[in-house]
């Protein structure tokens, strides 16, 4: 059963759950990463397929297509800053300057493909670009005053966990902001807008999931929590063996669910 | 008026702010018009010599005030479908436009919103109207107030083009300078859930400011309206600070409005008489919607 817990974010709160985190290190085995690609492969659909813990909490409701957007572009964008203001000591838009200097540099020699943020970046006017640097900065502000509030060693993922389950054509892309490091055990921190809803909880758990099987030893983090800043609520879930089998589970049912879709389409065309 | 007003003198400006001997509900909202020397921010970071320490107690106060007789005017109806609160809704009168005049408010409105995000970038304005056009459809794509601003003719859009620059002019002269270590966060959406998700406060702080690395006490807030200001804009100030002490756990310093039309500035400080008005506002608010 996975136990959730909700808090109010106050001072020290965040701390006080991330010293709170069960103590217990759980590790996935070979066999539960073949029985997971096994279930893969029996939804598996002609199309390479991407799934993540905003499907999940999605479930069936219709999504609208992807396009970017300052507020798409600023999670990519202000991990990326808070990330090189960290290692560099810089300010946080020289940080972010750099960033997206970066990206439209990878565009113009070339390196970006048909549709990536680079590329979409080098399309924008500069009041435009100025747009989706005051998002990201919002972002990377928001990021860094949670980073600051945790006592421990806090440091900006480097990239979301990706997982290609072997055969099936299938990737899982779990997202992470910070990794706290307390000892041996490990947090996931996401930053997370608006306000949780009812799927919230099994979104973190599929992030913890997919994580934890990212990881070549299979290690599962001791927690994942949420944090809602608009809403001032903190939301976590525990790493156990549990959660990250019923975390699979949920991305399983997303895949089945893609799965019967295509062949009901097959069927009326 | 009952209540004591002092003068303070802050970096060469002046402004008021109501002090914390007015008697309870015996002070009426009034708005300072600061000298021109003086703007926005400055007023509302004051003096950082003199800035108390971060107070923390009060959301938890504030919460269970809240809940206590939240409960009471909800119904079981609500626990399904929540009882929302948006700063509109402690409006005290809502003035009623054509549908014409209402889409060019609701577009200069959303534009200064854009200017204000730019601005807090350090983005300087050629063509301010194009500009936040093409920033805006950036954000949105295509919608209906985009397709009403296509469709003017040229008369229309040159006026209205003008208007935003005047509007878009007093906003900076209004911000002035943003200092090179201030943390600022434009457009931040707050959605404080009370009473188990029964009732929602939801928000929008135009503008929050702190200082990078000082701590939650150095918070301030500014609301930007493009209408003059009056008795409505000391209670969205009001509910700005609510909000902000409901989500962080630490009250801001101060909360503040400015008004994009006539260049006013209505600046508080957020003390307990201004956080338990704004819990009177948000109650008044709930029983007229809940009964309605």
């Amino acid at each position: 059963m996975t136990t959730l817990s909700t808090t109010f974010v106050s001072p020290g709160a965040l701390s006080e759950l991330i010293a709170s985190a069960p103590e217990v290190t759980t590790e996935i085995t070979s066999e539960q990463r073949n029985s997971l690609a096994e279930r893969f492969r029996a939804v598996s659909l002609p199309n390479h397929r991407r799934l993540d813990a905003w499907m999940v909490e999605r479930a069936t409701a219709q999504v609208t297509p992807f396009r970017w957007s300052p507020s798409t572009a600023r999670r990519v964008l202000g991990n990326a800053a808070l990330r090189y203001r960290m290692a560099k000591q810089v300010s946080p838009m020289a940080a972010l300057d750099e960033v997206i200097v970066d990206h439209l540099s990878r565009a113009a020699t070339g390196y970006a493909r048909r549709g990536s943020l680079s590329s979409w970046l080098s399309q924008l006017s500069t009041a435009q670009l100025a747009l989706v640097t005051s998002d990201a900065l919002n972002w990377s502000h928001t990021l860094e005053e949670i980073a600051r509030s945790v006592d421990d060693t806090v440091e900006v993922a480097d990239s979301d966990a990706y997982y290609d389950v072997a055969t099936a054509r299938t990737t899982l892309r779990g997202r992470r902001d910070l990794i706290v490091a307390r000892g041996d055990q490990r947090t996931i921190l996401r930053l997370r807008s608006g306000a949780p809803g009812r799927t919230a909880g099994a979104g973190l758990r599929a992030d913890l999931t997919i994580d934890a099987f990212s990881r070549p030893d299979g290690r599962i983090a001791n927690q994942i929590i949420g944090v809602w800043p608009d809403a001032g609520l903190l939301l976590r879930v525990e790493g156990s063996i549990d959660d990250v089998r019923t975390g699979a589970k949920d991305l399983l049912r997303v895949a089945n669910l893609q799965h019967s879709a295509f062949h009901q389409r097959a069927l009326a065309s | 008026m009952g209540g004591e007003i002092r003068e303070k003198n802050q970096g060469g400006g002046h402004f008021l702010i109501l002090s914390g001997v007015t008697p309870f509900e015996q002070s009426v909202a009034m708005t300072s018009t600061l000298d021109s020397a003086t703007t926005v921010l400055q007023a509302l970071r004051g003096n950082r010599a003199e800035r108390p320490a971060a107070r923390t107690g009060d959301s938890v106060i504030l919460r269970a005030a809240l809940e206590d007789s939240l409960y009471s005017i909800v119904g079981p109806q609500h626990f399904f479908n929540p009882l929302v609160i948006r700063s509109q809704e402690l409006r005290t009168e809502v003035t009623t436009l054509s549908a014409n005049l209402h889409s060019f408010a609701r577009v200069r409105g959303i534009l200064m919103h854009h200017a204000l995000r730019l601005l807090s970038v350090g983005y300087s304005f050629a063509n301010p109207f194009e500009e936040l056009v093409a920033a805006w459809r950036c954000e949105v794509g295509e919608n209906e107030l985009l397709a009403f601003i296509d469709h003017l003719d040229r008369e229309d859009r040159a006026k209205f083009s003008t208007d935003i620059a005047a509007h878009t002019a007093a906003l900076r002269h209004g911000l002035g300078v943003i200092g090179a270590s201030w943390s600022l966060r434009s457009t931040v959406r707050v959605s404080n859930l009370l009473c188990s998700g029964a009732v929602a406060l939801r928000d929008t702080i135009d503008l929050s400011i702190d200082t990078l690395g000082e701590g939650a006490n150095s918070t301030v807030l500014l609301d930007l309206t493009t209408a003059p200001l009056d008795e409505n804009s000391e209670r969205t100030l009001r509910f700005h600070a609510l909000n902000q002490t409901l989500r962080t756990g630490v009250t801001p310093l101060r909360s503040g409005v400015l008004s994009t039309a006539t260049g006013e500035q209505l600046v508080r400080t957020v003390d307990t008489e201004l956080l338990t008005r704004a819990v009177e506002d948000v109650l008044e608010a709930a029983e007229k919607k809940a009964g309605a």
